[in-house]
């Protein structure tokens, strides 16, 4: 899972993005505006976690300019807590906000709830056959039994999981589970998939050749 | 209890009424009862003379009267006459005689009586009376006529009086009703001036204008409390955020040291926002207190430059000094903040390589501080909210050299608390003047040495909040 990270505040960005790759997360930043909505805009994140007080385009105008276009999830984080600052806040197209200071395991949770909500399946926990993927310990068990796996083994497990039925290209796996700032090797992938396929068995994620994977419904 | 403008209307109203329908009354009933005993007399004179004339002696104990009995006693009932001897003893009469008759000629009032009286020929006396008890019944009868007809007229002079001043009065009621609106729900409420009558039209608008201050005010306080709000809470967001995430598992000291560092940052910038807001506070309840003396304020402004200049990274910022001689009656740690505050703009809001300029002359009346930079300007829009308390041109530029926005509002302040003024002048793209002007010392005999401001320039606001 992606995540953008659009806060003028450097040492809240960094702070920010630690936890979420930490987390699993492929992570982002952005330290204004107009940087913020030009990333928004070019990749598929799943999450943006916008700050409203930005120098260049403030997260108003970022908000009401990317929902033309995206449905991408946004967590705005707001000094401001007066009921007509989140009312105005949800009506221009945030999903969902917090009043600074907040605090981090909320933050985290909520973008975890995001994530779930966007990809419609509101379950914390996902059953695949008798693979069952614990998004909030972030843990994978095969039959009830513990799975090891690396955090990026198991964000790309929980990322074909959530597409379940559907055909995910390696476009998109570099999209989500790497952010700008890593270089990737063309035959990674592979390579992940391999160690999946040894610990949740064969049958959890088919290849399609030239095409993707897919994990069946 | 309260007085009611409505009611004492109606009730001055009222009472005018009466009054009018008071004298109206008096005056009728006076003169118609003048009149009616007028007729009486008239008719009592009459019959007197009448029997005068009839009454004829015809020898020394006898007499004649040629007139009816009925005459004699007058047509009205009750009426009646007598007739007296020198002794007084009767010689004729008619009707009821009252047992006591009066003597004298002319007219007599007695008892529901009226009298004439003449004197007849050899000493007798005629008197001719009557009841005029009829008349005072018609009299009376006006009277309660009057009576009821001006209560009533003042009855209806009260009700319409009182719909009248209702009527009067609903243009204050609107008035009021605005008022309240504004004070209880929503200060964007106004009256409506077109249905002020003229009287109240200036009262009217006013009140608007008021109106107008207090929301403008009330906006201005909500946003001073947002702002506020904002500056604080970013600071405590990172200090939360650093630690909270530097406390998740264990890391490397370089790590720790990281977290720290980035939350001694906030502090400080907590730090420097809680000071400059503690200033403000304390300059709004006019409690900043200026231990003042006479100052040599070039040296002051030298100093203050200079310190500034010294804090900042912009070392090919060229500050130029021209300061002649001035002296000014002041707080010399206050000034010193206020001239660093503008030169430290000066710095920051300049090209790389930029030049600030400090001008400092004495004139007659004062002496006059300019600060001018070559830096990219202010746009027109900005200059007015520039004293604004959190206002910022450039959000990102003054939130990396930690400034919150307070200090042009602090060193507006100060000027302020020493009787002086400032201004700001900018074109776009050639530069920013500031210039202050501050009211001349009496002559001084000494002239205090400067204490150089010892607290951190980087935080412009920081040295003021630990002065009051």
């Amino acid at each position: 899972m992606r995540v953008l990270i659009v806060e003028d505040e450097k040492d809240l960005a960094s702070a920010l993005k630690q936890a979420l790759v930490e987390d699993g997360y492929a992570c982002d930043v952005a330290h204004d505006g107009t940087t913020g909505l030009y990333k928004a805009e070019s990749w598929d994140y799943d999450v943006i976690i916008l700050d409203l007080m930005l120098p260049a385009l403030n997260g108003h105008a970022l908000l009401k300019r990317l929902r033309e276009h995206r449905r991408t999830p946004v967590l705005v984080l707001t000094a401001r807590d007066t009921v007509r600052d989140k009312v105005r806040l949800l009506d221009t197209g945030a999903d969902d906000y917090m009043v600074k200071p907040f605090e981090l395991d909320e933050l985290l949770a909520r973008v975890r709830s995001l994530i779930r909500r966007a990809a419609h399946q509101p379950q914390p926990a996902l059953l695949v056959g008798d693979v069952r993927i614990d998004t909030v310990a972030r843990g994978v068990t095969l039959s009830g039994e513990p799975v090891p796996l690396s955090p990026k083994e198991y964000a790309l497990v929980e990322f074909l999981a959530r597409r379940r039925g559907q055909l995910v290209t390696r476009e998109m796996i570099y999209e989500h589970l790497y952010d700008e700032d890593e270089d990737t090797l063309s035959n990674v992938v592979d390579v992940y998939i391999s160690n999946i396929r040894k610990r949740v068995g064969r049958e959890f994620v088919r290849t399609r050749r030239g095409e993707g994977y897919i994990v069946d419904a | 209890m309260r007085r009611s403008l409505r009611w004492t209307l109606i009730g001055w109203y009222g009472c005018l009424i009466a009054a009018v329908v008071a004298i109206f009354g008096a005056t009728l009933h006076g003169r118609v009862s003048d009149a009616v005993l007028a007729s009486v007399d008239a008719s009592l004179e009459n019959r007197a003379r009448a029997i005068h004339g009839a009454f004829e002696w015809t020898d020394e104990d006898e007499w004649e009267l040629e007139l009816s009995d009925d005459y004699l006693r007058g047509a009205a009932d009750g009426g009646w006459f007598q007739i007296a001897d020198a002794d007084g003893r009767t010689i004729r009469s008619g009707g009821d005689v009252p047992e006591v008759a009066p003597g004298s000629a002319g007219l007599h009032d007695a008892s529901g009586q009226r009298a004439f009286v003449l004197d007849g020929p050899r000493g007798t006396t005629i008197r001719v009376g009557g009841s005029i008890e009829s008349e005072h019944d018609a009299l009376d009868a006006l009277l309660a006529a009057v009576l009821v007809a001006g209560g009533l007229l003042i009855a209806l002079a009260v009700l319409g009086g009182s719909w009248l001043t209702q009527r009067a009065l609903r243009p204050i009621d609107r008035i009021s009703q605005a008022a309240r609106d504004v004070s209880e729900r929503d200060l964007s409420q106004r009256v409506d001036p077109s249905e002020m009558p003229v009287e109240l039209l200036d009262l009217a608008r006013t009140l608007n204008g008021a109106f107008e201050r207090l929301e403008q005010a009330f906006e201005r306080q909500a946003r001073f409390t947002a702002d506020a709000s904002h500056e604080l809470r970013t600071p405590l967001a990172v200090i939360r955020a650093q630690a909270e995430t530097a406390l998740r598992r264990e890391r490397t000291p370089e790590g720790y040291r990281e977290a720290l560092s980035a939350c001694l940052r906030s502090a400080q910038r907590m730090a420097g926002v809680v000071d400059g807001l503690l200033a403000l506070a304390r300059a709004d309840a006019g409690t900043l207190e200026l231990v003042r003396g006479d100052l040599a304020f070039d040296e002051l402004v030298r100093e203050a430059a200079q310190e500034a200049r010294a804090q900042l990274p912009s070392p090919a910022v060229d500050l130029r000094l021209d300061l002649s001689p001035a002296t000014v009656r002041g707080n010399a740690s206050l000034l010193s903040e206020a001239v660093s505050n503008l030169v430290t703009n000066a710095i920051c809001y300049n090209h790389a390589d930029g030049q600030v300029e400090v001008r400092l002359r004495s004139e007659r009346d004062g002496v006059i501080l300019q600060v001018a930079d070559r830096g990219p300007g202010i746009p027109a829009e900005a200059l007015p909210r520039i004293f604004e308390r959190f206002f910022r041109v450039d959000h990102a530029r003054e939130r990396e050299r930690g400034g919150a926005g307070l200090g042009l509002a602090i060193t507006r302040c100060i000027v302020q608390a020493h009787g002086g003024t400032i201004e700001v002048e900018s074109l776009l793209g050639a530069g920013t003047t500031f210039t202050v002007r501050l009211p001349a010392a009496e002559p001084a005999a000494c002239i205090v040495t400067i204490e150089t401001a010892t607290a951190q320039r980087g935080q412009p606001s920081a040295s003021l909040g630990t002065l009051g």
